[in-house]
């Protein structure tokens, strides 16, 4: 196979489906050949082409932590024609993928700073990566705080997690779903991300935010981690712009001369501010 | 410098095509030039002005296929593209489409290099032509580039009468020479600018400064005329976006590289329905940044080569060169 | 009055937001005109071919709310026929259509370009119509070559979808993925799947403004499979498009009197 040749997919396995939310999924993929497997690596923040075979590639971050060797995983939602292929699916069946494209989170950075995590709806699988990253080097930061929102109980995804991320010392999380979205047994926060962020009263001091969701709820948290004094070179996304290739060619992420692809997805927000706002 | 007479070039031609080179050159249809794969010398049409279609496909075809696989029982197997290696002569390219295609490799090979777009650069040799006819759509001189220009080809020609005055630019351009050495004399240094056109210059590209004109209205008034289709885009030698789509059957199928064009609502729809550049203004500004603004930043290359195919086929007559102009006095 | 103190009338008084026309700027092309100063740059003569009916189905055009408008006889019919399909609720447009600098016709309402049309109808292009009883005189193998011929040209840029008055779906079946009906790329499959798939979806609404033809860079003759299923459509079911403000569509309007010797 030439090496050189970056459109030519990995074979994956997938070993394990977890229904998350309606239409929404995570699979866990091991490589089919070990060499590839040896051979791979990545960083949080880092995103592949999933495809499969006949019916197209489709882009999602890389959900699982690179602390965790031997497979990744992808949390998808149907909506076009790859993630509806990918939806029918089963356990052991083979799909492709291609990555790991993209820059990083720069944890090393980070250490012995406090991580707040803001993410709404189908926004927590890139962050899900940082958050078990983290909590897998768990000394190397200080005070995790989570604040996760979504439409409906149902739409929250890796509920099934969420205690094990309390096990470590010194996390914090808060789940909130929108006025409307609860159910009797729900014992979370109903609101707004934006409005449970103000509630709670981050400290941007010594602090990084990552964010991640609707353009909605990025627009007006924003405003509030400044006004708790996150500086604008502390707080950090990730775009989810359409592409194809994911490595600059494309075409089809540009914003402005920049290639989300290739040079995101990951974004400071002091970075994003100098970018036309065709995100 | 050489110089070759016509009959000799005719040879040389006939020649190539006898030793099994593919030969692609402009031919005239129903009364428009196309680049085409010619099988005899007489098939050549040089006597134009432009071709509807760049020489682009060339390196970068509009439907490409990226790779093959067959699936049985679950056992998928990847069948890789092998892309053809036989020697391929681009005959009769003018200098503003061997600028764009010098820009195509650059951009393709760079950094992340395309294996498909290597293997058929490597193997394809440009043949060059000093440019004769222009026409009121033509304004590559706008963009510094001449009618003469060598940038991009392999060895250029220019038609002095009865001979072509030979440049050879390149390594490839020296073997063609060598293999043919009988045909080819030495010659004087000429003037090429006598024998070319000579597009008049249009607008100021000093004055084009577009960073500070990003939230002008000008934009969404030039895009009025703009009906949103890809003929710009497809006719034109720089522009390389694509998409990927698989075609397939249950057990087999193919992946292809199709081109796309960032002129289609479609191309930047994200899959929650949102879409960051909804207006055709919002995308007709993506088109002339790239061109001017971006490509700059990015490889310190304008890519626009001035050829005006994308005024020549617009349905809703939209013309860049005009619009440039305007945008070089506001 | 001429046709251009009229249009400024129009545009000073704010009857209109915006004119849409003509000018000559090397080659002919349209003018959207936002004020009246610069109504001299209009001009009309049989040149001026292109159906302008489409930029009407622009979001972008559409904001301007109360929309003048130079209209050709095909470029009325379309206007018509885009009504008849409920298009348009939201807009006020005064279409033209103009003969010579001082005569010219200013369409007060849709019933009036429907007698307007009834009047001065006239069969569509003669060349066309040449066209297509030479290709009617082909065997069924000859009618595949040139077909096939034809649309091996086809580079998949959706001009002819842009430049037609009738195309405006919010999202084109080509466009639909899940399943993909269509190939999306340019070889024969595709090219022909696309065409076939586009002249159906124009059965019975083609107004053979021929727009699609003039806006193919690669200059294949579209225009003649719509045609041609218009002139079908008009023997089997005796409906002319972009003729009558009130159209039973025939692809989807049933009736009892309607042959049924297609089921066999």
């Amino acid at each position: 196979m030439d090496p050189q040749n970056m459109y030519i997919p990995y074979l994956m396995r997938i070993e394990k489906i977890i229904d998350e939310a309606p239409a929404v999924k995570t699979f866990r993929l091991k490589f089919v050949n070990q060499e590839d497997a040896e051979k791979f690596s990545f960083v949080a923040g880092q995103f592949g082409e999933y495809s499969v075979f006949g019916e197209g590639e489709s882009t999602f971050c890389i959900a699982s932590s690179p602390t965790r060797k031997d497979y990744i995983e992808c949390t998808f939602r149907e909506t076009g024609r790859v993630t509806a292929a990918l939806t029918s699916c089963d356990v052991g069946d083979i799909v492709g993928f291609r990555g790991p494209y993209g820059n990083i989170f720069p944890l090393e950075k980070w250490f012995g700073k406090n991580l707040l995590f803001i993410a709404g709806g189908i926004g927590l699988p890139p962050l899900r990566c940082v958050i078990w990253n983290v909590l897998d080097l768990r000394d190397k930061f200080g005070d995790i705080t989570i604040v996760y929102g979504a439409r409906k109980v149902d739409d929250l995804v890796y509920k099934y997690e969420f205690e094990e991320w309390l096990k470590y010392p010194n996390v914090k999380l808060v789940t909130t779903v929108d006025p409307g979205g609860e159910t009797p047994e729900w014992k979370g926060e109903v609101g707004f991300v934006p409005s449970i962020v103000e509630k709670i009263q981050p400290k941007g001091e010594n602090s990084i935010a990552l964010i991640c969701g609707p353009p909605i709820m990025i627009k007006y948290s924003l405003p509030l981690l400044e006004k708790f004094g996150y500086s604008q070179d502390s707080i950090y996304t990730t775009l989810e712009n359409r592409m194809k290739c994911g490595f600059g060619k494309c075409g089809h992420c540009m914003v402005g001369n920049v290639y989300v692809c290739k040079d995101g997805p990951v974004f400071r927000y002091d970075e994003l501010l100098l970018l036309p706002a065709e995100y | 410098m050489k110089k070759i007479k016509k009959s000799n070039f005719e040879k040389m031609v006939n020649s190539l095509l006898q030793s099994g080179s593919t030969i692609i050159a402009p031919v005239l249809k129903k009364g428009k030039h196309y680049f085409s794969r010619i099988e005899s010398f007489d098939k050549i049409s040089l006597d134009y002005c432009q071709t509807v279609l760049s020489p682009k496909a060339v390196y970068f075809p509009s439907t490409d296929s990226l790779m093959r696989y067959e699936n049985e029982h679950n056992n998928v197997k990847i069948i890789e593209v092998e892309v053809p290696k036989n020697p391929v002569i681009v005959l009769g390219v003018k200098p503003c489409d061997a600028y764009a295609l010098s820009y195509l490799s650059e951009f393709f090979l760079k950094e992340n290099s395309d294996t498909y777009i290597q293997v058929r650069k490597e193997n394809t040799t440009i043949v060059g032509f000093t440019c004769t006819h222009s026409d009121d759509k033509c304004f590559c001189t706008s963009l510094n580039i001449n009618p003469f220009d060598t940038k991009g080809t392999d060895i250029h020609f220019t038609d002095i009468g009865e001979e072509y005055y030979v440049e050879s630019i390149t390594e490839k351009g020296n073997e063609i020479i060598k293999n043919f050495n009988t045909m080819f004399e030495d010659s004087q240094t000429i003037d090429k600018k006598e024998y070319s056109s000579n597009p008049p210059i249009k607008f100021d590209l000093e004055k084009i400064r577009l960073t500070d004109k990003f939230e002008s209205s000008v934009w969404l008034d030039q895009s009025l005329l703009c009906l949103g289709c890809g003929a710009c885009a497809y006719s034109c030698p720089t522009c390389s976006c694509f998409d990927i789509q698989d075609e397939s059957n249950p057990y087999s199928g193919e992946r292809l590289r199709c081109w796309d064009s960032c002129g289609f609502g479609l191309f930047t729809l994200h899959a929650s329905g949102h879409n960051p550049r909804h207006d055709q203004s919002n995308r007709w500004r993506n088109r002339v940044f790239h061109k001017f603004e971006y490509s700059v930043k990015n490889l310190g290359i304008i890519s626009c080569v001035g050829c005006g195919r994308c005024i020549r086929v617009c349905p809703g007559g939209m013309n860049i060169s005009e619009h440039l102009a305007e945008l070089a006095t506001i | 009055m001429t046709v251009l103190a009229r249009v400024s009338e129009l545009l000073d008084s704010q009857q209109i937001n915006l004119f849409i026309g003509y000018t000559q700027k090397g080659s002919i092309c349209p003018l959207f005109l936002k004020e009246s100063d610069q109504v001299d740059k209009l001009i009309f003569n049989e040149d001026c071919l292109q159906n302008l009916v489409p930029y009407l189905n622009k979001h972008e055009v559409q904001s301007f709310g109360k929309i003048g408008i130079f209209c050709t006889f095909s470029a009325l019919r379309s206007l018509l026929q885009l009504k008849s399909e409920k298009r348009f609720s939201n807009l006020s447009i005064i279409p033209f259509l103009v003969i010579s600098d001082d005569e010219f016709v200013e369409f007060g309402s849709y019933e009036e370009i429907e007698s307007y049309i009834e009047k001065n109808f006239k069969k569509g292009d003669d060349n066309v119509q040449e066209m297509i009883d030479k290709i009617n005189l082909m065997s069924t193998e000859e009618k595949w070559e040139f077909w096939t011929n034809e649309l091996t040209g086809c580079i998949k840029c959706y001009a002819c979808r842009s430049a037609c008055p009738m195309c405006y779906c919010d999202k084109c079946s080509v466009e639909i993925n899940n399943p993909q009906w269509v190939p999306t790329a340019s070889h024969s499959q595709g090219n022909l799947e696309w065409h076939v798939m586009r002249a159906m979806h124009l059965a019975g609404r083609c107004v053979n403004c021929n727009e699609c033809f003039r806006a193919c860079p690669m200059d294949i003759p579209l225009n003649l499979l719509t045609s041609k299923i218009n002139a079908d459509m008009e023997v089997a079911f005796g409906q002319i498009p972009g003729t009558k403000l009130k159209l039973d569509y025939a692809m989807s309007c049933y009736k009892f009197d309607d042959k049924d010797n297609f089921i066999r």
